[in-house]
């Protein structure tokens, strides 16, 4: 990656850059995610993001930029949720996964391994699959976006990162939704985290990648259960030959 | 870059219509329920908008499932084993 700034490589942990990350997403612009921007302080190591790559190339070509902002309307506009069901973004999502758990049960091991319960382990597990599905988001999503800040974040006046309501003849357009929709809707957006204030078809193409991440989460969490609670017994022979 | 913020704005004045909605919800639920509803022709938002919300609960308490069981799988494997686990795991 052509990115000078202090990218620790493997040592460094998830929570770190994941703060670093943060801390430049956060302040940069004042209302919206600002997204050329904090991709540009958006360390990573690995083959993960070649996100970063692909948008500081060319930066201060204008034209290029117009060509790139209209690729990216584009791509918006179409978010592709085939992704999440690709085997690749699956095994890429197990081994950051298994970092981090890996760090969980390091940080539960060398603290109070009696005083942790059973429940804050679990919330902890819970919590850095979380923030592993939102960083294979790469920031696209809002959901993911909101996940990565830190949830806390949204009870504070946030930043806004929607834009302002619309007032006159488009608020009555808004209205001409009968209120059981608005409450099922409101409801939704609760459920998908950083979705709270959105209209509605926003809140649609964010509640079906979520949707669609999350049916990936499980997927590789359940191997990964499979694979750790088959760890006593014999391989399964439907394995190949790995480079063991 | 006010990019974002400008788009966001256009679409926002370019009039969302009923019908726009009503098409986005059913294309994308129905892609995503389409193990759940069958084909049923329920085109109802509400009912789109409800089965949504409880297939996103059933999903979240999956993952707490899911969590809770890799918490004590940690617990309980050794170091070197579970690394080997889930290198195997990797490469089934």
């Amino acid at each position: 990656m052509a990115r000078s700034g202090p990218c620790d490589g493997k040592g460094t942990a998830e929570g770190d850059r994941l703060l670093r990350w943060r801390s430049v997403a956060c302040n940069d612009g004042a209302g919206d995610w600002n997204l050329g921007g904090y991709l540009k302080g958006f360390w990573w190591e690995g083959s993960s993001l070649r996100l970063g790559m692909t948008i500081s190339n060319g930066d201060g070509d204008s034209a290029a930029k117009d060509g790139r902002r209209e690729r990216k309307r584009k791509r918006r506009a179409e978010p592709s949720l085939v992704k999440w069901k690709t085997e690749g973004e699956q095994k890429t999502y197990s081994s950051k996964l298994i970092e981090a758990l890996r760090r969980v049960r390091r940080s539960s091991a060398a603290g109070a391994a009696s005083a942790a319960t059973d429940h804050s382990r679990s919330r902890a597990v819970r919590e850095a699959a979380d923030r592993a599905l939102a960083a294979a988001a790469r920031g696209r999503t809002r959901w993911s976006r909101a996940i990565l800040c830190g949830r806390t974040l949204k009870r504070r006046v946030l930043p806004r990162a929607g834009r302002p309501k619309p007032v006159g003849p488009a608020r009555a357009a808004e209205r001409s939704k009968p209120p059981a929709l608005k409450t099922k809707a409101r409801v939704l957006g609760r459920l998908v985290p950083g979705c709270r204030k959105l209209p509605l078809p926003s809140l649609l193409e964010e509640v079906s990648d979520y949707i669609a991440a999350l049916e990936m989460q499980v997927r590789a969490m359940s191997v990964i259960a499979e694979a750790l609670s088959t760890v006593g017994g014999a391989p399964s022979p439907a394995q190949t030959e790995g480079p063991m | 870059m006010s990019s974002r913020r400008s788009r966001s704005r256009q679409s926002s004045s370019g009039r969302i219509t009923d019908r726009q909605i009503d098409d986005l919800m059913s294309k994308l639920q129905s892609l995503l329920h389409d193990a759940r509803l069958g084909s049923h022709d329920r085109a109802s938002a509400a009912k789109v908008l409800q089965d949504t919300c409880s297939y996103i609960r059933s999903l979240h308490r999956e993952v707490d499932d899911l969590s809770e069981r890799l918490s004590e799988l940690l617990d309980a494997a050794g170091v070197s084993s579970a690394q080997a686990a889930i290198i195997r795991s990797l490469f089934m």
